[in-house]
């Protein structure tokens, strides 16, 4: 006993290095591409502005304290939620059957299939959300087929306003949230329902009490996935939205790039991460709850 | 849990079941399962006595041929409407849930009041001999005791038929045993119909008042215990239940009563009369073969309702309750079983020579031409 521990103990100690040296690159990019930034946003944030742009180093909370107290940002903020919320729940709604289906399709053409249904993943956001002006814009499909059938008379707004974004949103996230519902599938076994149906459970109370329950270690992936991703989104609501949408990734950009209020950006970014990071907590402490 | 007359009855008429274009998984079978009976569907595997099972729950639908249940034509009906109890082969425990809240399953979904719940759910326990566990999570039990919650599971919503699907192949030898005898007993205190699946045929011998013998989608035999073990009415039957020497033969000879035919080296004397140059299959169970030295008996008294050949142990393997020989006879070579005794040495040598004996009505005699597939028992 003590031979193998002492044996295993200089294994160990030996594999230990090799995993260190195995992440070393990853660690180092991770560090340099990632930590050093946000530890540099995180100190930009306590920066003293001057006169609206001018940057002088320094430390006041003010830039925190003006956004937790700026009702017009809290309102931002708040929309941010609010999409987010609402595009994970679609997302998900939309989704689930087809991951589903997907997950139980017994036959050679469902990877061909899965590999469809994340396709759209290869091709840029920008150029997604330009196919969704095509379609919702004032003279776009569904407006001129609804127009040509008599319908409407006055286009439906569908871009530049938060039922936009929110449609092009959720459909950039679906491949993401069919990944992460796929891989949590992992408890869902057939034969659970069939036991199910057995002791006497219709379809629908098969679904509620058995499928549902079994398959979300996947819901939360999938929903912290896109709930982190879309309310970090910046491009699909820059198009969509066409500076009317006001979101908090947006926000960050304009305070950056355009009042060149670097320090209030910062802060900003600061209060977005913390936000993620508690999302991330709620996230571990529901799995667990589940396993 | 009273058993009711009048309930259980399990009727299967011609069903068929066909998986695409493969050969039918289950083919024109029919077969009734009587009130209170426990019939065992033995095979090998891909035999089709799963699939027949799940046709009887209801969980694949048949290509052909009807299910009644006391009568009333089923076949039609949703698994969920078919109050049947199965217990899966994994048992299919719900993970989510602890072992209370699985064995409560099926009463929630019959609108059993949470007051009398509680009651039945530990009642269900205790019948399986688990009181108190309630409370456990799926993953804390033992195989054993996972077995035991799906039994009680099944049972706890008084079905009308009682499904297992080898129940007890995933766990060890001696459990397996313990869990035989305990299946058996609440089965027959129910009064319960069952019908039980397995590959194992001293698991089906022991337990089942029926054993329907498939193969490839048939029944091959139905009957009890005795009636299959010992009058098999097929080769298949005969290889599959139990161990067994055979060999295959001609008919050389056709005197009245028995006939002579050569396998190998030697003369077998058969029980019935056979024409001559029929061929024939020869099966003989391992423990029904008797050894003994021939230098101790007068050459002499030879018995004529014995068969008797001259043979040279090749083999001996000790089991523990018997010692299995391989013995040599003029090219072909017997399988015998001897129980062994503590103060015995009449134990052979490898090497030595024998006397190989087995009486006539011991003898399985099989018309090659008459077997169902053509093929020989393995």
């Amino acid at each position: 006993m003590t031979t193998s521990t002492a044996t295993s103990g200089i294994g160990s100690q030996g594999r230990t290095l090799h995993l260190v040296m195995l992440m070393l690159p990853g660690m180092l990019i991770v560090a340099f591409c990632l930590i050093l930034p946000v530890a540099w946003l995180f100190r930009m944030s306590f920066n003293l502005t001057v006169d609206g742009s001018v940057i002088r180093e320094g430390f006041t909370l003010d830039h925190y304290v003006g956004f937790l107290t700026d009702t017009f940002r809290l309102r931002i903020a708040w929309a941010s939620v609010l999409l987010s919320t609402v595009v994970t729940f679609f997302t998900l709604i939309l989704t689930y059957p087809i991951a589903l289906f997907l997950y139980r399709w017994n036959s050679p053409w469902r990877n061909i299939l899965v590999v469809l249904a994340i396709s759209p993943l290869l091709v840029s956001s920008v150029v997604r959300t330009f196919g969704w002006m095509l379609i919702l814009g004032d003279n776009g499909w569904v407006n001129s087929g609804l127009h040509s059938l008599g319908l409407v008379t006055a286009p439906i707004r569908l871009t530049n306003n938060f039922t936009g974004v929110a449609i092009a949103l959720t459909e950039v996230l679906m491949p993401v949230m069919a990944l992460a519902l796929i891989a949590g599938f992992g408890r869902l076994d057939h034969i659970y329902e069939e036991a199910a149906a057995s002791l006497g459970a219709t379809p629908l109370k098969v679904f509620l009490r058995i499928t549902l329950p079994l398959s979300l270690p996947g819901i939360a992936l999938g929903c912290m996935l896109c709930f982190l991703q879309a309310i970090s989104s910046f491009i699909t609501p820059q198009l969509l939205g066409g500076g009317r949408v006001f979101l908090i990734a947006t926000e960050i950009y304009d305070t950056a790039m355009i009042t060149l209020n670097w320090p209030l950006s910062a802060a900003i970014s600061m209060v977005l991460l913390a936000a993620l990071i508690a999302a991330l907590f709620v996230y571990a402490r529901t799995t667990r709850f589940v396993e | 849990m009273s058993s009711d007359p009048r309930r259980g009855v399990v009727e299967l008429e011609r069903l068929s079941k066909r998986y695409g274009d493969d050969a039918p998984a289950v083919s024109d079978l029919t077969l009734r399962v009587e009130q209170g009976e426990l019939l065992a569907l033995l095979g090998p595997s891909g035999c089709g006595k799963t699939t027949t099972l799940r046709l009887i729950a209801g969980l694949v639908q048949p290509s052909g041929g009807r299910i009644k249940l006391d009568g009333a034509d089923i076949t039609d009906w949703p698994s969920h409407r078919r109050d049947m109890g199965v217990v899966f082969q994994s048992y299919a425990l719900f993970p989510h849930l602890d072992v209370g809240q699985n064995i409560a399953f099926g009463l929630e979904m019959r609108g059993v009041s949470r007051r009398s719940l509680a009651g039945m759910v530990s009642a269900a326990l205790a019948m399986v001999r688990l009181e108190g566990y309630e409370k456990r999570r799926i993953r804390e039990l033992s195989g054993g005791q996972q077995q035991r919650v799906a039994l009680a599971r099944a049972l706890v919503i008084r079905p009308k038929v009682l499904l297992l699907d080898e129940p007890l192949s995933n766990l060890d030898a001696s459990l397996r045993e313990e869990l035989r005898h305990e299946i058996r007993d609440i089965q027959q205190q129910l009064g319960m119909t069952t019908v039980f699946v397995t590959h194992d045929q001293v698991e089906a011998l022991s337990m089942a008042d029926r054993i329907a013998v498939m193969k490839q989608g048939r029944v091959v035999q139905i009957g009890g215990p005795t009636e299959v073990y010992e009058h098999p009415k097929h080769p298949f039957v005969a290889g599959f239940v139990g161990r067994i020497n055979s060999f295959r033969a001609t008919v050389c000879s056709g005197q009245p009563a028995t006939a002579k035919l050569d396998i190998g080296g030697g003369e077998v004397q058969l029980p019935r009369q056979l024409a001559a140059g029929q061929p024939v299959l020869i099966m003989i169970r391992p423990h029904r073969i008797g050894l003994r030295r021939p230098r101790s008996e007068p050459h002499t008294i030879l018995d004529p309702m014995r068969n008797h050949m001259k043979g040279r142990i090749r083999k001996a393997v000790y089991v523990g309750d018997m010692l299995q020989y391989r013995v040599e006879t003029g090219g072909i070579e017997f399988l015998c079983e001897r129980s062994t005794r503590a103060q015995s040495d009449d134990a052979f040598a490898i090497g030595e020579e024998v006397l190989v004996e087995w009486t006539l009505s011991d003898t399985l005699v099989f018309e090659q031409n008459e077997s169902l597939e053509g093929g020989p028992a393995t």
